[in-house]
């Protein structure tokens, strides 16, 4: 007995729990073990690519520069992705570059294209790179966007599970960032730090009205007018950073209505 | 071994008919268990058909030392009213050494560790035998991954090159 494959026996949530402890290119290399390994990759319920975790890179490659071939690769694997399928937590990272915003956008469309997502996590660590978000998407509870210019389509009808939204060094129209905040009515969790408006004549000026929110974090520089916290009946904790005259205060309040 | 007698006891029966006595402390670690016990606090006798004898005489032996390194942290947080951090890193790395070493078996026993550890719910031991099975993967070739876990290859070799083919950077050497 103690020659047998075992392991191919287990059953699949137990073998895809121990392909989720591997990179990536780790992972994807057991689907040419054996016939039962074959999709076993696809079925990972979270996807964390990036520079600095995925090995995914060509060894030839500049490390700290997201070349197209790269992204094609994340493409290519979330394209394989069961359509359907579990993926449930998807984070990207990396040195992109603005032109690259066309290859990010479509993978993103395609990723979305995907039901159950339920966490969505981007960072640009170089440029800022310009993406739509879809008119709606139903499952997503976790919004991270890191050095973005974040546009939304006529006829956004908001995320409406969305609980967690975090901001930094965004860029957003007044426009787009009240729909984005009002039609996520969920929302507990909110932070924008470094986020600016897209238009010089247009600073951010925001009200902020919502049912749930526990944590508020906002930090407000040049680009922002005005912000104020209309309704928050569940508020736990605020903070409120204003940064542009290189003053800093904060507070915590146990605030009602 | 001294025990106190008033300790609840309990004995667990392997799939092949052999008695563990154990605290209900030791038995509390399995999830499964605890909540068996929950529902029925006078149980003393619980049939695991789904367990060996020897891989439950394993999974005994890791939670009566995790048992055993947390009552001690504990009695030493008592005796002088918190516990000192270097002990307290030093006791954590003494654990994290025995898991080590525990973890050093075949991997069909490993895999049978796998399968306990989830049907009893021991969360500390499925992520230990979880973690040790990844890390004989990792950075390995496929070939060296089928030897180590004595897994028959069954594609063809036009299959494998087109599974090869379809992810190329997944099978080049990592430096």
């Amino acid at each position: 007995m103690k020659g047998a494959d075992r392991i191919s026996s287990l059953p699949a949530d137990i073998i895809i729990s121990i392909l989720s402890r591997l990179p990536v290119k780790d992972a994807v290399r057991t689907s040419a073990l054996a016939r039962s390994w074959r999709h076993l990759w696809t079925l990972l319920p979270s996807l964390r690519l990036g520079c600095y975790r995925d090995r995914l890179g060509d060894t030839r490659d500049r490390y700290d520069d997201a070349t197209s071939s790269w992204i094609e690769r994340v493409h290519h694997l979330v394209s394989s992705l069961r359509t359907g399928a579990s993926l449930l937590d998807f984070e990207l990272g990396h040195y992109f570059s603005f032109e690259q915003s066309p290859l990010l956008q479509s993978l993103l469309d395609l990723l979305l294209q995907k039901d159950g997502v339920q966490t969505l996590r981007l960072f640009s660590y170089r440029n800022l790179v310009l993406l739509h978000l879809p008119i709606s998407y139903h499952s997503l509870k976790v919004l991270q966007l890191h050095r973005c210019h974040a546009v939304l389509p006529t006829g956004f009808r908001g995320l409406n599970r969305l609980t967690t939204l975090l901001l930094t060094r965004v860029k957003i129209s007044n426009h787009d960032l009240h729909l984005l905040i009002h039609a996520s009515n969920n929302l507990t969790t909110f932070r924008s730090v470094l986020v600016t408006s897209d238009d010089p004549q247009a600073h951010l000026s925001v009200n902020i009205s919502l049912p749930l929110l526990r944590h508020l974090e906002f930090q407000i520089n040049e680009y922002v007018d005005k912000v104020c916290v209309v309704s928050a009946p569940c508020l736990e904790e605020a903070c409120i950073l204003i940064s542009f005259f290189k003053e800093v205060c904060s507070g915590d309040t146990r605030a009602g209505d | 071994m001294a025990r106190s007698s008033t300790e609840n006891m309990i004995t667990l029966m392997s799939s092949d008919g052999e008695e563990f006595m154990v605290t209900e402390k030791v038995a509390r670690e399995c999830t499964t268990i605890r909540n068996m016990l929950e529902d029925d606090c006078v149980i003393t006798n619980i049939p695991l058909p789904n367990v060996t004898s020897d891989i439950l005489s394993m999974v005994i032996e890791y939670c009566m030392e995790h048992v055993a390194a947390a009552e001690k942290a504990a009695a030493e947080t008592a005796e002088k009213g918190s516990s000192s951090a270097p002990a307290a890193a030093k006791a954590n790395k003494d654990l994290e050494e025995w898991d080590k070493a525990f973890m050093n078996v075949d991997v069909y026993t490993l895999c049978d560790l796998i399968l306990a550890a989830n049907y009893l719910n021991v969360s500390g031991l499925l992520d230990l035998t979880i973690q040790t099975a990844a890390n004989l993967i990792k950075g390995k070739s496929p070939e060296q991954i089928r030897k180590t876990f004595h897994i028959q290859n069954d594609l063809s070799l036009e299959e494998e090159e087109k599974i090869r083919s379809q992810t190329p950077w997944a099978f080049e050497k990592s430096e």
